[in-house]
């Protein structure tokens, strides 16, 4: 049987700091995932992942076990991506009309592009939605990100964000319209 | 766009809530019912789930394969360093450093008791008996610290004399087997030659004898 997240954080604060690292093992993918979607960048997905953990590491007497680590993990991991966009303000939200690092124009795939290879227009598609929630307010894509990619429940996300599960379904909502809405426009921009 | 932005607020249905919770499969089977129910009347919620549906789509293009590993220098207790450190030396060491750090706390203490001394004549009794009492716990203790020391010693250096002793028998029983070995050689050698030497000297003396017979025929023997 596995051992569970919460007799590892027993045998770290009985002394075993070794034993920490099972954590870091377990939850690195989902906290980079998260960040990186968060971010847009893989340099900074990179920092707050090492953040986050040394944080956990660092409080983990905090942690009275209320919630779920991951749960705990996940508040931590937000905090420093908010901390990370504020530092990078300006730069993080960019407009879906600029251009990207290497000067090139950002273009969509028509659906219709039959003659394009699947994995390239696949890439674009990517490129785009990337591109569409990087614009969009931080407590919409966090809650987007949580729910469509993290596969959270609204009671979880709710916990995470210490919000009512109303306020995570209205963010969602919003940031569901937002983000046809911008996908529209790239199309159309085509 | 503003085409768009008309047709998104064109949902004035206030169902927002039960719409998400619809599409991301967390109703109950009433709340599903119950939605299902009100998109066969509701033509804007029915046209929003499936733009939404449309949206989850695209976001499922972003992928991430793989994430890097994360190497952590985690910080060690000040305790968990301590201990590693007093492990690292022996235990004759460490009991030098418990008696260095009684002798501190003694000297500590008696400084202690003399300062008490100095106190007003009214405190003077009470200052003596607790110097007494501060000089006794300390001897008390160094005793203990000594005598628990010199055990350790006296068990180390018997575990270590019994350790070569052991270790010195069995290899003076190995030199002891293989000199034996080669004695008894060079005997049964020594025997063979002595045997040897004794036949080729009998066989010598029957020669001369023989000679002696025929070299002189006028000897006293005939």
């Amino acid at each position: 049987m596995e051992i569970t997240d919460d007799q590892i954080i027993e045998r770290t604060l009985a002394g075993d700091t070794d034993a920490f690292s099972l954590l870091v093992r377990r939850w690195e993918r989902p906290i980079y995932a998260l960040s990186l979607r968060m971010l847009g960048r893989d340099e900074d997905a990179r920092d707050v992942c090492q953040e986050t953990f040394l944080a956990a590491f660092r409080n983990l007497r905090k942690f009275r076990g209320d919630a779920k680590f991951s749960s705990w993990l996940y508040r931590i991991a937000l905090n420093a991506c908010h901390t990370k966009l504020r530092k990078n303000s300006g730069a993080a939200e960019q407009s879906i009309d600029q251009e990207d690092d290497e000067g090139r124009k950002f273009e969509l795939a028509d659906d219709g592009a039959e003659f394009m290879p699947d994995r390239l227009h696949r890439d674009q598609r990517a490129t785009a939605v990337r591109r569409a929630l990087q614009a969009l307010p931080a407590e919409m894509r966090q809650v987007i990100v949580m729910k469509e990619y993290e596969e959270l429940t609204f009671a979880e996300i709710a916990e995470i964000l210490n919000v009512p599960v109303s306020t995570v379904k209205s963010r969602l909502y919003t940031g569901l319209q937002q983000m046809r809405a911008r996908l529209e426009k790239m199309r159309s921009a085509l | 766009m503003k085409d768009t932005n008309k047709m998104n607020s064109q949902n004035a249905c206030d169902r927002k809530e039960e719409l998400v919770t619809y599409l991301y499969n967390e109703a109950t089977a009433a709340e599903r019912a119950s939605f299902e129910r009100h998109l066969g009347e509701c033509e804007p919620c029915g046209a929003e789930l499936k733009a939404f549906g449309r949206v989850r789509e695209e976001l499922n293009t972003w992928q991430v394969g793989f994430a890097p590993r994360t190497e952590l220098v985690l910080p060690r207790g000040k305790m968990e360093v301590l201990r590693e450190l007093i492990g690292l030396f022996p235990i004759w060491a460490r009991g030098l450093a418990m008696a260095g750090v009684t002798a501190v706390l003694a000297a500590l203490l008696l400084n202690i008791g003399n300062t008490v001394n100095q106190t007003p004549p009214g405190n003077n009794q009470q200052a003596a008996m607790s110097q007494q009492q501060i000089e006794a716990l300390v001897k008390q203790a160094v005793a203990e610290e000594r005598a628990k020391i010199q055990q350790e010693t006296q068990a180390q250096f018997a575990s270590f004399k019994a350790q070569l002793d052991t270790e010195h028998r069995a290899q003076l029983q190995a030199v002891s087997a293989e000199h034996r070995v080669k004695l008894e050689t060079v005997r049964a050698n020594l025997k063979q030659e002595i045997q040897k030497s004794s036949r080729q000297r009998g066989s010598i003396r029957s020669f001369f004898a023989m000679s002696e017979e025929q070299q002189d025929p006028w000897s006293d023997s005939r």
